[in-house]
């Protein structure tokens, strides 16, 4: 079929920007490719050249793909929209002839396995457009289907999941039993930059990752790992279906239609070849969530610890920790053995919460010896100098101010008793033990 | 075969003043020590507090430690000696407790394996106690003269010059020029009231002195002092050290001095593993009161039996000083004691009540928080402008041997030294009245006390009395020599032999005394 690509090729990547494309650029790099990128807006980190276009404006495209080996193809409308048609089928179209007139290599299209559905919505169908024109184009073509694509950070799939995780109830489309493949977003990069320099084999793969879980197994596992019990609230098909028909005029819906058809049709995936082929096993979902989560409660910390180091220095302004003052904070608290009661995301998100709880909280509780811990660390700050420092005043002032922040402190007393009142649960967690 | 003339326990400010003494009159001395060192740090800042705090990125490695132990999270233990004994000086008080073990009972007691001992984090404060002091120390005032004079010259003592060879007195900060102005104009209600007010002696240079730097006023002396102006039984013992008939041994725990007609053997076990055994015509202890009674009760196998013990009472007055609200004062000051309130009614022959007066102002808002209602940030926001005008009144007394009692016991991880304090009623009731007279004093300078704490008994880490100077025969005392009775050759430098301990700080008179000791084994070999 194809001629393989030597590893100095230049390789234009369209939809660089995106979740996956973003992987792809660097894996490229590493491989030792050069990278071109069409992208619409300049993005691009250093080392990687930048054509700004639209995959619909001819000139840029034609610019992009002059002088390139290879082509591969990620820009796409993901969701249900008005421009979905021209992006994904008349941006293919464009491609195809673009690519005729340069003699390219080889083109790797990502496509989805939307395309597979036996009731296509907009995305599927005019992926599956996609597809057959660069079929119908005769030049050598690659086609990857990916299944749900995710990453520790907790982008694509997983991002969904744990915005849904925060509600009151947990919404599910459907019965959530519909199986899926995901595979974390380096590994799609992987495969995609193995299908460069792959001799022989297929022009058509399914893509995804080795664990077949379903919707419902998913958010089960994470709600067991995060230690969250939330009822699920499974929303009828046609249910789903009415809601994404009528929420389609938002900019950005809650649900499209071909979310709801995608829970409709469990799609049996062989991933043999892609295994056989590629020459690399995807991370495991055990892997997956593991790094994903490290991530989650990394980043949880973070949070937390800037929260409680503004809140420690909240009366003199906006004092904002730099990252060494966040990073010695954490190390003291692994020093006094503290750092595994985290607060809820609540009260880090929210001041005032967090000034109620500190305001009934006990001198040895956690929470104290966390906001002393931030005192002590932002005080030996540079940056809190100017306002910690004694400074020649009036008595008046001091008086006025002393007063001030007793009142303060007395209000904070008043909302943390009030809560203790209501929800004494709330206050034994973060401003007990 | 013999390893050294002399071997001295303890590199303590009492170990390296003895240790002084005898290689001067050209014995042989081995140091045995625990030895734990300082951390390694890069040279620190020689900057005024405030630059340090407004400039300097790595300020946290000077004010909490390199380890962040200096953080006070598990409360204000100890007081000031918090601060001191935690970040880059925790090898002050690290290990002592695993290494030394002791069952305390209605008292806090801190130990010190260190090079320098407690010496290595102590605040400077001195005194040179009256002749009745002396003389219920059981020193004679008029012998002991010579040896204030030589320590004072060779620690290097400012302050006030009531003797010869002290340096200019530190300039009194905001605070203390103002207290002195007002007991200037009313001193004669003050003499009413047997209450005095000094400057303190402190041993901080103020002018130059060999490779020790005077003070340049950076207000830093509590977390870094690379002039080396504040003394510190270190310093002693580098310049020990280059001498050839000086070895120091670290490391090592003594366990047991077992003596014979010829000399002892000092028997002691390396912390790293292992047992190790030195041998020398005497021995002088110098392992601080409590360091040299354990050595002392294991030497002789003496079980269940007390020692009496003197641990220095202390309290807390944190005082407003409304005469200051608002004014920084100058920012070139020191941070050592300021001021000493005396208390000069007396009590069983000495001064009832000592009040050192420290200024806020450079130990770190942080340091407060644990101890006042609010919520923490609006009682930053309070304290930063309060501070420059908050004086703590550090308050000691008298402690006399009666005050508690030291002894070895079996338990089962091995023996423990039991530590109990049981203070007479009347001398509580002493020590009562003498603090309300010290508040006193402190209104009628202009300084409110607003929170008054009664510390442990013990936590000053000033102790004494556990092998007493006195007449009797009685098995673990000393002569007036120094000389411990019931182990041959053995003699006492450190503040063991003081029946009591004076309200004014005692370490100066200890070290003075360490030379008077070692003077007496010279004549003695
Ligand atoms: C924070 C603080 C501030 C202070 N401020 C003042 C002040 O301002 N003014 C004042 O007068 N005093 C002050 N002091 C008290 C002063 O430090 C002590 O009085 C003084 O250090 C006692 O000296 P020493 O040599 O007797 O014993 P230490 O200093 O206790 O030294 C004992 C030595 O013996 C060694 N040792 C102990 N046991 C053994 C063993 N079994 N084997 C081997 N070696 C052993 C240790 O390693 C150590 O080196 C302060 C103390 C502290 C902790």
């Amino acid at each position: 079929m194809n001629q393989t690509v030597p590893t100095d090729s230049l390789v234009l990547v369209t939809g660089a920007n995106g979740f996956v494309g973003r992987a792809v650029t660097t894996a490229l790099q590493q491989a030792g490719y050069r990278v071109r990128t069409l992208v619409r807006h300049t993005s691009m980190p250093e080392g990687i050249e930048e054509v700004c276009g639209d995959i619909n404006d001819a000139d840029a495209v034609a610019l992009a793909v002059q002088g390139t080996d290879v082509v591969i193809h990620l820009a796409a409308r993901k969701s249900d929209e008005c421009d979905s048609a021209l992006v994904n089928t008349e941006g293919a179209r464009l491609l195809v002839e673009c690519c005729k007139k340069n003699g390219i290599r080889r083109i790797i299209n990502v496509s989805t396995q939307s395309v597979r559905l036996r009731k296509l919505g907009i995305y599927g169908q005019t992926k599956l457009v996609a597809e057959k024109i660069f079929a119908q184009s005769g030049l050598p073509m690659i086609t990857l289907r990916p299944s749900v694509v995710y990453d520790d950070h907790g982008g694509g799939i997983f991002s969904t999941i744990f915005s849904f995780l925060k509600l009151p109830v947990v919404p599910m489309i459907g019965n959530g039993a519909i199986h899926f493949r995901p595979i974390h977003r380096d590994d799609l990069a992987a495969i995609i930059v193995q299908a460069l320099s792959k001799g022989s084999g297929d022009v058509m793969y399914d893509v995804g990752g080795p664990d077949s879980v379903s919707l419902m197994e998913l958010t089960c596992e994470l709600q067991g790992r995060l230690g969250i019990q939330k009822r699920i609230l499974k929303i009828p098909l046609p249910i789903a279906m009415c809601i994404a028909r009528m929420t389609a005029w938002m900019p950005k819906p809650p649900v499209t239609v071909s979310n709801v058809l995608g829970a409709t049709e469990d799609l049996t995936m062989n991933i043999d070849p892609m295994l056989r082929d590629f020459g690399m096993t995807p991370r495991s979902m055990t892997a997956g969530l593991d790094a994903i989560l490290t991530r989650v409660a990394e980043e949880q910390k973070r949070q937390e610890a800037t929260a409680i180091l503004r809140y420690a220095f909240s009366t003199f302004g906006n004092w904002q920790p730099s990252a060494v003052e966040i990073d010695r904070y954490r190390e003291a608290l692994v020093v006094n053995g503290i750092e595994s009661h985290p607060l809820d995301e609540s009260v880090i998100q929210k001041r005032w919460l967090l000034g109620a709880c500190d305001a009934v909280a006990s001198q040895s509780s956690m929470l104290r010896k966390k906001i002393l811990i931030a005192s002590a660390i932002g005080e030996c700050s540079p940056s809190t100098a100017d306002f910690t420092l004694p400074k020649n005043t009036s008595v008046l002032r001091i008086i006025v101010v002393s007063m001030h922040m007793t009142l303060r402190a007395a209000a904070k007393k008043m909302v943390g008793l009030l809560l203790t009142l209501f929800s004494p649960s709330f206050i034994r967690r973060n401003a007990g033990r | 075969m013999q390893d050294a003339e002399v071997i001295i326990i303890g590199s303590g400010p009492a170990g390296v003043q003895a240790a002084t003494v005898l290689i001067a009159a050209g014995r042989s001395v081995m140091m045995i020590d625990g030895g734990k060192k300082a951390p390694a740090l890069p040279q620190a800042p020689d900057a005024n507090f405030e630059d340090v705090r407004r400039n300097n990125q790595d300020q946290a490695r000077w004010f909490l430690g390199d380890d962040l132990s200096g953080i006070p999270v598990s409360g204000l233990t100890g007081g000031l000696g918090g601060g001191q004994v935690s970040g880059n000086r925790a090898n002050v008080v690290s290990g002592a407790r695993e290494q030394l073990p002791i069952t305390e009972e209605n008292c806090q007691i801190i130990q010190s394996l260190a090079e320098g001992g407690l010496g290595a984090a102590w605040g400077a404060a001195c005194a040179v106690p009256e002749e009745s002091e002396l003389t219920a120390m059981g020193l004679n005032a008029k012998d002991m003269q010579r040896h204030f004079d030589a320590v004072i010259n060779d620690i290097g003592v400012s302050g006030p010059q009531i003797r010869g060879g002290i340096q200019p007195a530190l300039p009194p900060d905001l605070h203390a020029s103002l207290a002195l102005e007002t007991y200037k104009k009313k001193q004669v209600s003050f003499e009413k009231k047997h209450i005095s007010v000094m400057q303190p002696l402190s041993a901080i240079l103020t002018q130059d002195n060999d490779d020790r730097r005077a003070s340049n006023l950076a207000d830093m002396e509590y977390w870094s002092d690379p002039r080396r102006s504040v003394y510190r039984p270190q310093y002693t013992l580098e310049k020990l050290r280059s001498s050839h008939s000086f070895t120091y041994k670290g490391d090592l725990i003594v366990e047991r001095i077992v003596s014979d007609t010829e000399g002892c053997t000092v028997h002691a076990r390396r912390m790293s593993g292992g047992t190790e055994s030195y041998r020398a015509k005497r021995v002088i202890l110098a392992a601080g009161a409590v360091g040299s009674a354990r050595i002392a009760l294991q030497s002789v196998g003496l079980y269940d039996t007390p020692l009496p013990f003197a641990a220095k009472p202390h309290v807390f007055s944190a005082c407003m000083h409304p005469a200051t609200l608002g004014k920084t004062g100058p920012k070139s000051r020191s941070s050592l004691c300021q001021l000493l309130i005396l208390d000069d009614n007396v009590l069983s022959g000495v001064r009832s009540g000592c009040a050192q007066l420290y200024s806020y102002r450079s130990l770190m808002l942080f340091r407060l928080l644990g101890s006042q209602p609010l919520a923490y940030p609006e009682a930053m926001k309070i304290l930063s402008m309060l501070t420059p005008s908050l004086v703590i009144a550090d308050i000691r007394f008298p402690a006399f041997g009666d005050n508690g009692s030291v002894s070895l016991v079996r338990t089962k991880d091995g023996d423990s030294l039991r530590i109990t304090c049981r203070v007479p009623d009347a001398e509580r009731d002493a020590r009562k009245h003498s603090w309300q007279r010290l508040k006193q004093g402190l209104r009628m300078l202009g300084m409110l006390p607003l929170r008054n704490m009664e510390l442990p008994e013990g936590s000053a880490s000033h102790y004494g009395g556990t092998l007493p100077m006195q007449g009797t025969n009685r098995i673990l005392t000393t002569d007036a020599r120094g000389k411990l009775r019931g182990l041959e050759h053995v003699s006492v430098a450190d503040a063991s032999v003081f029946p009591m301990l004076p309200a004014v700080p005692h370490t100066l008179t200890l070290m003075a005394n360490a030379r008077r000791i070692a003077e007496a084994v010279t004549e003695d070999l």
